[in-house]
């Protein structure tokens, strides 16, 4: 008797946690992805040349509900100091101090808020901290459910300099431009 | 007074002497901006220089191409009777030597610009593709050969210049002169 009571406590329990802990609400998956299963680039200007760049290393986590879209809660962390634009010296201005100050703001990270559906997929609403300074960014996005996990794909444009990125001669929005481009194309798999 | 467009059999015409002195005035601003990239401590004007010294490397480059062909077509005067055989062969040796460093100095630049992650930047609304993948060794090496053939290429061309005034004001023939506008010309 008393160890059947156990056993109910015990499978009570397990049902509980399992209600409380990410992806496991009813209708609730969540998928993951990094720079091992998709890319996440930005494009900017130097002295109205166009550069190029990437992130090698990132997390993305995308929690979504009965697979609706617009219920999709996103997650992104980017390590500040994995940028690089392809040139040593730019690789180097990154992570310095002027920019991303990698060593003090080691991480970027965005947080959607809401989804909802327009002409080119999803806008998604979210607040990016980067720098040291939070504010408010939207992010243009597509789902593509496959086989393989959940495709995401979109874009976003920041503006370098509400966050500080750029500080000194990286100032002059005429030098770089205070545009940069981001893009990302990842295939997330399923927990 | 007046100057021909095509080489005579005693002088340099208008069109060499157009591409010799742009290309040794391009040589000494790449030279200039060589110095200053070295100097400089802001990363907006290292960029900028670079940038402007990468163009007009390729500016050299396309003249060298552009003189080469013209030279090919309309051969340059040949060099005064009185010259020994050890002078002839120097003076020959000397301007190809000239001619393949002309090409290599921008070259090795490309390749270098290349190497190091910088093929996009170019002043204006140029572009030339990148030659080679980025990498960091390969960088560092080009970089060395680039200034190599650069120091040479100067050292060559003082050579060059001395021989000139040697001519003119020891051996008092033409040599320098037939390179010269008209009207610095006995012609």
């Amino acid at each position: 008797m008393a160890k059947q009571g156990l056993m109910l406590l015990l499978g009570l329990g397990a049902a509980f946690g399992m209600a409380l802990a990410p992806g496991a609400l009813a209708g609730e998956r969540c998928y993951h992805g990094s720079a091992e299963s998709g890319s996440l680039e930005f494009r900017g200007e130097a002295e109205g040349n166009r550069f190029n760049g990437h992130f090698r290393r990132f997390h993305v986590q995308v929690c979504l509900t009965d697979a609706e879209p617009e219920t999709a809660v996103i997650d992104v962390r980017v390590e500040t100091g994995s940028g690089t634009v392809g040139n040593r010296q730019g690789d180097a201005a990154l992570v310095d101090e002027e920019l991303f100050a990698a060593e003090r703001y080691p991480e970027a990270v965005w947080t959607s808020s809401s989804i909802e559906r327009n002409e080119d997929g999803f806008i998604a609403e979210g607040e990016l901290s980067l720098r040291g300074v939070s504010a408010s960014q939207p992010v243009q996005l597509q789902f593509d459910h496959a086989d393989a996990g959940l495709g995401l794909t979109g874009s976003a444009q920041i503006m370098r300099l509400d966050y500080g990125v750029g500080q000194g001669e990286f100032e002059d929005p005429d030098f770089i431009r205070n545009r940069v481009e981001l893009s990302f194309d990842l295939v997330l798999s399923a927990e | 007074m007046s100057i021909p467009l095509r080489n005579t059999t005693s002088r340099y015409g208008l069109v060499s002497q157009a591409f010799h002195w742009l290309i040794v005035a391009l040589i000494l601003f790449q030279y200039t901006w060589a110095w200053r990239i070295d100097q400089a401590e802001g990363i907006r004007m290292r960029f900028e220089l670079v940038t402007q010294h990468k163009t007009i490397g390729m500016v050299v480059l396309g003249l060298a191409l552009l003189r080469l062909g013209w030279r090919l077509f309309n051969r340059p005067p040949a060099l005064p009777d009185g010259m020994r055989g050890w002078e002839r062969w120097a003076a020959r040796a000397g301007h190809w030597g000239l001619y393949v460093l002309i090409f290599a100095v921008p070259l090795t630049g490309w390749l270098y610009s290349s190497a190091a992650g910088y093929a996009d930047f170019w002043w204006g609304p140029l572009s030339f593709p990148s030659l080679v993948e980025p990498s960091e060794v390969l960088e560092d090496r080009l970089q060395l050969v680039h200034q190599s053939l650069a120091i040479s290429l100067g050292l060559l061309a003082l050579v060059h210049a001395l021989a000139a005034l040697r001519h003119h004001f020891i051996n008092k023939d033409d040599v320098l002169r037939r390179m010269l506008p008209s009207w610095q010309s006995k012609d």
